[in-house]
């Protein structure tokens, strides 16, 4: 058969706009979970290269790589990118969509629409934030945007409204996926399978989206009040009116510190799926891990306020809210106990998926330290918007969600697309990864207890600031390098890499009971389920393990 | 190498024993119930705040907040006695009851968009004015824009009820649509407590 | 993929799926734009409402009528290639590890706890040999001890240090009691699982570390010990509180841990 070539062509475009048709019009929770996955790692890119030009900038005092200006609005968008473009849907859209119904045995999620619809309400959300660098400059009012602050008076133009905007969209997605997870979760489960059975990374999912549930619509309704007082003249947060300056603050952190938890419990959920496997052992404690999240869960709704010691609330306050924030170390110190216990004795198996749950491990039990030394209110007041303070989030949101994050990536990869990802790359990515964080998170605690404060666009010399900030920059150009590796080892792998098979891991969970990548349908047959390991009992129906639970 | 979920020992359908319907409406009264109360918070937070302007005391009246709190609480039970209709199988009766509440829910707005017009003509309270005005439009006004979004719900529901097949169907989202309804009448109570008794 | 027929429920073959619709995306468009609008141009909202309620109109439709969804049929699906080499081990029936909880015997927390005890007496003894072979008496290092709590003692000079003081005295002991008793209890559950054995451990590793550690914050927890104590010999009294705990919990008989034993469950 010959095919004149303009035609061989036009054919090619059309199966091009097919596929994309097929991607833009999906309802599938595996294909939106990629969709969500593609577009966080976009966003992803866009938040590092902000973080690398501020890094460049304070590499060396007085430097003129950007003024104020720009540098207010690259912390601003920084911030806003990772916390509600990148984290947030990567945990909740990406991982939430792809494994849960897999995980469960089901064959989508209780509703494939909403869920696509939640999808582009997040990216066009944040394609509408960052319009706003085209609309005359990007929002520069850090990413908790203080009222009174952020009233028309003291923030003028649109950049701020696009900022609430942006987020409203995004965020109605995200409650609707939250709603759709949780729906999922109580109704979709395989036959057999109780709520006393479900992998533990469905578990704190079910709880981290009965987060979102309660804590995000504080942060919309207080969006519309800020919006309301800039378009419509209002007064919530208007001084001169009678309105409260703490107000804000208080509404926003009401939301802001279980967004915390939001964010890092999916990886206390990926760390709880990574750590048995490959230390071949059942995890130690499955109820109690569950209970550890409940308790979070909780206890997050009660801590918001020390975010605020500074501001001046009454001694009796600021005792109460120190106590539940140090209390909080509990369940998450049981966790790490589980974690470590079950380590202890395995058959470690220091694949990359491990190393970097390992990495977690480590890192985040030293970043929940610093947590506790800031849940002391007279040493919070020393530091306090300092650079100790951006060590701190960042030792547990780099050293705890985007380890484990990656560790996700590398061992559920081969589930999403039927190839491994590089073995020699990714430990590449991890080490590079591993020693460009301390590197780059670690002197900014010396920077801060040095008196840095954040937020500042340069600094003067001869504080003894130079050298850390020296090599924070370093690092986080290390970290650049690492995050290169990732993305060449994800295209290389996805056209080379070695075929996966159903169940690389030799792992236990339903989602590795059917092909990688999975039919559209996710399961020929539904699995009956009797005990928390199915995958096991499938494959030694002689040794299952109801028979010990 | 044969896969682990053909040894599948047997095959049963998925048995769900909860309802997913039910389950995602009772997770967005949730998140509902959540964005109200913090509009509720902030209201009280205002109360006796404003620095200028006509006050709760001076401006507000109850017997409109009472003949509204008839209005949606009878609705409520014209709207159970709707959905137990469906229920039974008689479109007529759900056909019926619907009128009625769908005609209270008209005259709660009525009666609403009176007491926002003299608020606004007589008393000059807008929502710029003071921090009462911010507060009571906002949180007036978002619960009057649920009031309209499930009016409307009913009207649709009330046209297409016959088409929708199965009848059990038509019976669920009549149900969950009376959820809404009353969650939506739950905060008019709340509202009524906070803005016309304790604000006043 | 997508054929048309009916579905029915006991069928294996066929499953039924949601049709792909672009009407998520288009009431997501709708939302966005109606946000834009706001600070732009209001005319974008209008266009955004209508959007969002032609994609709701045509949503509703998919959801409530036989349109939304089609019937696919099941694609047995090819056996796929063998694991890759890098895979982890796999864990077979019958080899401990993967359902026993081990470690399989351990001390008992008595043996910790009598560890505790017996080292507190022997680290007691130290200091008390340390204030008499230093000439500051046996109140010395009771006092320096106590003065973490009482003020009084806080400024106090070294001479008024050596005196008696019977409140110092109780406090003092209820203080190393305590903490003999309960660093000895942790000491039994962890240093067993510690490689290298109790000893090396418990003697000389782990009182390095709290040493180096006390000598680090201890001007805020005692400021009158930090300034006044002998770091020689409060490292030895560590060692030997170290050391006999570890001996003790070695010397002590292992227990089985309980371990859930298989239940036969109704078929």
């Amino acid at each position: 058969m010959t095919t004149l070539p303009i035609e061989a062509g036009l054919q090619q475009e059309r199966d091009i706009t097919s596929v994309l048709h097929g991607w833009v019009t999906t309802v599938d929770h595996k294909r939106i979970g990629i969709l969500y996955m593609l577009a966080t790692l976009l966003f992803f890119g866009v938040g590092g290269i902000e973080a690398l030009v501020m890094r460049w900038q304070l590499a060396k005092p007085q430097a003129g790589v950007v003024g104020p200006d720009a540098f207010n609005q690259l912390f601003t968008m920084h911030g806003t990118t990772m916390i509600f473009f990148v984290v947030m849907p990567m945990v909740l859209g990406a991982f939430g969509n792809y494994l849960i119904p897999l995980m469960i045995g089901a064959r989508d999620m209780a509703f494939p629409r909403l869920n696509a619809m939640s999808f582009w309400l997040f990216l066009f959300g944040g394609l509408l934030t960052y319009f706003s660098f085209i609309a005359g400059g990007a929002p520069s009012i850090g990413w908790f945007a203080y009222a009174p602050l952020t009233e028309y008076a003291f923030s003028r133009g649109t950049s701020t409204d696009y900022w609430i905007l942006g987020l409203l969209v995004a965020g109605i997605g995200t409650v609707a996926g939250a709603i759709n997870l949780v729906t999922t979760i109580l109704t979709m489960r395989a036959p057999g399978m109780k709520l006393s059975m479900v992998p533990l990374f469905v578990w704190i999912m079910l709880i981290d989206a009965f987060l979102v549930v309660f804590a995000l619509p504080p942060l919309t309704a207080a969006q519309i009040m800020l919006l309301l007082d800039r378009m419509l003249g209002a007064h919530f947060f208007d001084t001169n009116a009678g309105g409260s300056a703490l107000l804000w603050q208080h509404l926003f952190w009401f939301f802001g510190h279980p967004e915390v938890y939001i964010m890092v419990l999916p990886a206390f959920g990926i760390i709880s799926e990574l750590v048995p496997v490959f230390s071949r052992k059942v995890i130690f404690g499955y109820e109690s891990v569950a209970l550890a999240t409940l308790a979070i869960g909780f206890i997050s709704f009660g801590v918001w306020a020390h975010h605020m010691f500074a501001v001046g609330m009454s001694s009796t306050l600021d005792s109460i809210f120190a106590g539940v924030s140090l209390l909080i170390a509990v369940p998450t110190g049981i966790k790490i106990f589980n974690w470590v216990a079950t380590l202890y004795g395995g058959r470690i198996r220091l694949a990359t998926p491990m190393l970097f749950a390992l990495g977690f491990l480590a890192m985040f039990v030293i970043g929940g330290l610093t947590g506790i030394m800031l849940a002391c209110v007279p040493f919070d007041w020393q530091v306090t918007d300092s650079y100790f303070v951006v060590g701190h989030f960042h030792w547990v949101a780099f050293g705890g969600i985007v380890l484990a994050v990656m560790g996700g990536v590398y061992y559920w990869f081969p589930k999403a697309t039927g190839r491994m990802l590089s073995e020699r790359m990714g430990r590449w990515h991890f080490w590079l990864l591993f020693i460009g964080f301390l590197l780059t998170f670690g002197p900014m605690h010396a920077a801060g207890l040095l008196g840095m404060p954040r937020r500042v666009y340069t600094y003067l010399p001869g504080r003894g600031w130079e050298i850390w900030n020296l090599l924070s920059t370093i690092g986080a150009f290390v970290l650049g390098v690492g995050f290169a590796i990732f993305f060449v080892n994800l295209f290389v792998s996805l056209a080379r890499g070695a075929p996966a098979g159903d169940d690389p891991w030799d792992a236990w969970t339903l989602e590795w009971a059917t092909t990688s990548p999975p039919p559209a349908y996710n399961f020929e047959k539904i699995p009956v389920v009797r005990s928390r390991r199915p995958l096991w009992d499938l494959k030694h129906p002689d040794d299952p393990d109801w028979k010990h639970e | 190498m044969s896969r682990a979920a053909d040894m599948t020992p047997e095959l049963a359908p998925p048995t769900h024993a909860l309802d997913r319907g039910k389950v995602g409406v009772i997770c967005f009264l949730c998140t509902e119930a959540a964005f109200f109360s913090t509009l509720i918070v902030a209201y009280i937070k205002y109360i006796g705040q404003s620095t200028e302007g006509p006050t709760p005391a001076t401006s507000l009246g109850l017997p409109l907040a009472i003949a509204n709190s008839f209005f949606l609480l009878t609705s409520s039970a014209t709207m159970a006695a709707a959905e137990h209709g469906l229920k039974r199988g008689s479109i007529a009766a759900f056909h019926r009851w619907l009128t009625v509440t769908i005609l209270l829910g008209i005259a709660f707005l009525i009666t609403t968009g009176a007491e926002w017009k003299h608020l606004i003509v007589n008393d000059g309270l807008t929502i710029g004015r003071n921090l009462f005005g911010t507060t009571y439009f906002t949180l007036l006004g978002f619960h009057a824009a649920h009031v309209t979004l499930g009016l409307t719900a009913m009207l649709i529901l009330f046209a297409t009820a016959r088409r929708i097949q199965p009848s059990v169907r038509a019976a669920g989202l009549a149900n969950l649509l009376a959820w809404y309804w009353h969650f939506v009448d739950g905060v008019w109570v709340v509202i009524f407590a906070v803005v016309y008794v304790l604000g006043r | 993929m997508s054929s048309g027929g009916e579905h029915r429920a006991d069928d294996r073959e066929t499953i039924e799926l949601p049709n792909s619709t672009a009407y998520p995306l288009t009431l997501a468009l709708g939302v966005t734009l109606l946000a834009a609008g706001l600070v732009t141009e209001l005319v974008i909202s209008g266009v955004g409402l209508l959007l969002l309620v032609i994609a709701a109109v045509g949503w509703a439709r998919q959801v409530f009528t036989p349109a939304g969804e089609s019937v696919v049929q099941v694609e047995p699906a090819a056996p796929q290639a063998a694991r890759p080499k890098r895979r982890v081990e796999t864990l077979r029936p019958g080899l401990p590890g993967h359902r026993m909880r081990i470690p399989e015997k351990m001390h008992p927390y008595s043996a910790g706890a009598k560890g505790g005890l017996v080292g507190g007496v022997v680290m007691a003894g130290t200091a008390l040999l340390y204030g008499v072979l230093s000439g500051r008496g046996i109140w010395y290092p009771i006092n320096l001890l106590a003065a973490m709590v009482m003020p009084r003692l806080v400024d106090a000079s070294a001479a008024q240090m050596q005196l008696f003081h019977p409140a110092a005295l109780a406090i003092a002991t209820v203080i190393h009691g305590v903490s003999s008793l309960g660093v000895g209890l942790m000491f039994g559950v962890l240093l067993p699982t510690l490689p290298r054995g109790p000893v090396l451990w418990g003697g000389i590793i782990a009182p390095l570390l709290w040493t180096g550690g006390i000598h680090a914050f201890m001007g805020v927890l005692n400021p009158a010990l930090e300034r006044l104590v002998d770091w020689k010999w409060f490292l030895a009294s560590q060692i030997a509180y170290g050391l006999t705990v570890g001996i003790v919990v070695v010397r002590s008989e292992k227990v089985y841990v309980s371990q859930r034993p298989p239940v036969e469950l109704p078929e």
